[in-house]
């Protein structure tokens, strides 16, 4: 067996980065590999899909409810194909602290030794913008060492997405952590392709890969199941495959390049984001 | 912005709170904080202030929710609520307050909707939102005075003509708080006051619900206090008056009793009595001991208002010529350099010292070892060092203070500027 490749999912609240993660494991999954998918959001959704529901107690639940005698078996569900799931979880909305909360839960699983050599991936899904060193735990000390950003043609999925190279940028230095590539949720935005790669390579990577937008994605949401799961041989289903591939075969890992304010909005109005009153549509 | 200090004077906010709690008759404070800053807190400040520290509790004996990861990821107010719980069980206090340490202010932790759960049960519990990093031990005095301002002074219109609150002296802060506010106290007593210190004569929780009824604010102190003074005279009509650092012997103690006098319209025929009586009092032990003292050319390291006090004594009173003065804390509004200075340069005869604001303790050394013609530095225990690489006659009398067991010994007033000179002498 390789090393383990630990991949962290960054972008913007609602880009779809769980939904994205959560299909290309499947296409992952389908091509033999093993795959863990830890999700460190405290809204503890992002293996929904691969386990048919929120079947699952999250590490901090576990850790509040069970105390310090936490055991492997009571936190990581087998989900679609074998996938391993974990959800870190949160505090309630309100109090405690969550950036902490996912730094505690990326140890426990360490410590109970989650982390098996027979893994080929590891996915942590993360939560929005990387709003305090919590969020970062991710792509600090020598975890996650690829990154993908999820983004779409909209302006603030891209202001976030810069954004998150910053803290990418940061950690590049000490812990090794390198951008992968963008990949495209595509929200049908004009011109939409053309600005995406636009913006990544401003970033410094490239556009690892567009997702076209299917309605069969909800679809499958509302089913609980990744759309490789739900309609196997959807065009959708081979977008996800093709996604999975494009993961495996990349060798692309920069220290991203983020911009300044003024040449990221710059590169919004080259491509008529900026424009675009009377006929945004989704 | 914040800058690295070199042996700082006193620890955080935090240290400072607990300080002018822990000088508050039966007050018990709460710590909503990580293991260990109830222990660190009382070390850096009472710890350091004349071996002397709160008897009710302090250090290890204050109650502390000691905030692990557990109340870090989670929120850590339901340890805090048994922890207050378990306080009122055991502890008999007039009054509790909880404190947040860094931790809990870092994470947001809402105490004060726990502190009301208990009020509402009739338990005095009051809730202090001020976290350790929000600055050094001196702010922990103005939070605790805006503390009681917002919370436990009880408004009034009453107002008794002759009663005054004594503000500006702060316990621990000042090594001396208790001898010199009973020496301060003493004085305007023999004026005909009624004096509230709130840390001395057993004083307490029940001084200050009632200290709206004062007719004046009292601040000895060069800058602290601004904006509490303000708030108290804004919300309960109490005027203050502020003298600009601590008065030491019969000069400077006129001055200040003169200036009340002013506020407060006291009878002259009695003021003029007081002070004639005082001043005969103490020259009286001067003249007695006239050459003992070497004059001395002389170098002070201390936080404002001790600087301020013993330089104009010396300079004043005593005739020692002031060759440097070193303003050890850090102070941020030019007006409060301005006070320090203008007391400083105005001296009866001698010419001014050269001054030099700095808390630095590398720095502060520098500067005294470059002062050649120094023969005495009076200073803090940070200073004996430095004192005897110079070979100088060396006074440890201003914060920190560790070398000295200091209970009720003053220097402030009359009595207390004679208790300066004995010590200048036994240090000789």
């Amino acid at each position: 067996m390789g090393q383990i490749r630990q991949i962290a999912i960054y972008g913007k609240g609602g880009i779809g980065k769980s939904t994205t993660t959560q299909n290309l494991t499947a296409g992952l999954v389908e091509l033999g590999k093993k795959v863990m998918v830890v999700g460190c959001d405290p809204k503890a959704d992002s293996t929904r899909l691969l386990l048919g529901g929120l079947a699952q107690k999250t590490v901090l639940d576990t850790l509040r409810e069970e105390g310090d005698g936490v055991v492997l078996s009571r936190i990581l569900k087998e989900g679609y194909g074998g996938t391993r799931c974990v959800e870190s979880g949160g505090p309630e909305p309100g109090v405690g602290c969550a950036g902490r909360g996912i730094i505690t839960s990326i140890g426990l699983l360490e410590n109970l030794g989650a982390y098996t050599e027979d893994l080929d991936y590891v996915f942590y899904d993360v939560l929005g913008d990387v709003v305090c060193g919590g969020f970062a735990m991710p792509i600090r000390e020598g975890k996650a060492k690829e990154i993908y950003i999820v983004a779409s043609g909209e302006m603030m999925a891209l202001y976030a997405a810069n954004n998150i190279a910053k803290g990418i940028k940061r950690y590049a230095k000490t812990g090794g952590v390198r951008i992968g590539g963008i990949i495209c949720n595509s929200r049908n935005v004009d011109r939409e392709l053309d600005l995406l790669r636009a913006f990544s390579k401003e970033l410094g990577t490239k556009l690892l890969y567009f997702v076209p937008r299917d309605n069969i994605v909800q679809h499958a949401e509302i089913n609980r199941k990744t759309v490789i799961e739900y309609r196997p041989d959807s065009n959708q289903a081979n977008e996800y495959r093709s996604l999975a591939q494009a993961i495996i075969d990349n060798q692309d890992f920069t220290i991203p390049t983020p911009m300044e304010q003024e040449r990221l909005e710059e590169i919004l109005l080259e491509f008529g984001l900026m424009n675009i009153k009377d006929d945004y549509k989704i | 912005m914040s800058q690295v200090i070199e042996n700082p004077r006193g620890g955080c906010v935090l240290a400072g709170i607990n300080s002018v709690l822990g000088a508050l008759n039966r007050v018990c404070p709460v710590y909503h904080a990580g293991p260990g800053c109830c222990m660190q807190t009382t070390a850096s400040d009472p710890g350091q202030s004349g071996n002397k520290s709160s008897s009710f509790v302090s250090s290890v004996s204050i109650p502390s929710s000691n905030m692990l990861e557990r109340e870090v990821v989670f929120g850590g107010t339901q340890k805090l609520k048994t922890t207050i719980e378990g306080a009122v069980e055991i502890i008999d206090a007039d009054a509790y307050f909880v404190l947040t340490g860094c931790t809990a202010g870092i994470i947001g932790d809402d105490i004060v909707s726990v502190t009301t759960e208990f009020r509402e049960k009739g338990i005095p519990v009051f809730p202090i939102e001020t976290p350790g990093f929000a600055g050094d031990s001196n702010l922990g005095y103005e939070v605790i005075w805006n503390t009681m301002i917002d919370q436990v002074i009880e408004p009034t219109e009453e107002k008794e003509e002759n009663l005054v609150n004594l503000f500006g002296i702060i316990p621990y802060h000042d090594p001396f708080w208790s001898g010199n506010l009973e020496e301060i106290s003493r004085i305007l007593k023999k004026l005909g006051l009624k004096v509230n210190t709130f840390f001395t004569e057993q004083q307490g929780m029940e001084t200050i619900k009632s200290c709206a009824r004062a007719s004046l604010n009292i601040i000895i102190h060069p800058w602290i206090l601004k904006g509490p003074a303000e708030r108290f005279e804004e919300k309960f009509h109490v005027p203050y008056i502020r003298y600009p650092g601590l008065p030491i012997g019969a000069s400077d103690t006129r001055r200040f009793v003169l200036k009340v006098a002013e506020a407060l319209k006291l009878d002259d025929r009695l003021v003029n009595q007081v002070l004639e009586e005082e001043e005969v009092y103490v020259y009286r032990y001067l003249a007695q001991a006239i050459g003992t003292l070497s004059w001395k050319k002389f170098a002070v390291v201390a936080d404002g208002s001790t600087a301020v006090g013993i330089t104009r004594y010396l300079a004043n009173d005593y005739s020692f010529t002031p060759v440097l003065v070193i303003i050890s804390e850090p102070l941020y509004r030019q007006e409060d350099k301005e006070r320090i200075v203008t007391e400083l340069m105005t001296l009866e005869y001698a010419k001014p010292p050269r001054v030099v604001f700095c808390a630095d303790q590398y720095e502060i050394n520098q500067e005294l070892l470059k002062q050649e013609d120094i023969s005495l530095i009076i200073g803090s225990s940070n200073e004996e060092e430095v004192s005897s690489l110079k070979e100088v006659q060396n006074i440890v009398a201003a914060f920190p203070i560790k070398d000295r067991l200091i209970f009720n010994r003053a220097y402030a007033g009359y009595r207390g500027s004679l208790t300066l000179i004995e010590d200048l002498y036994d240090n000789l």
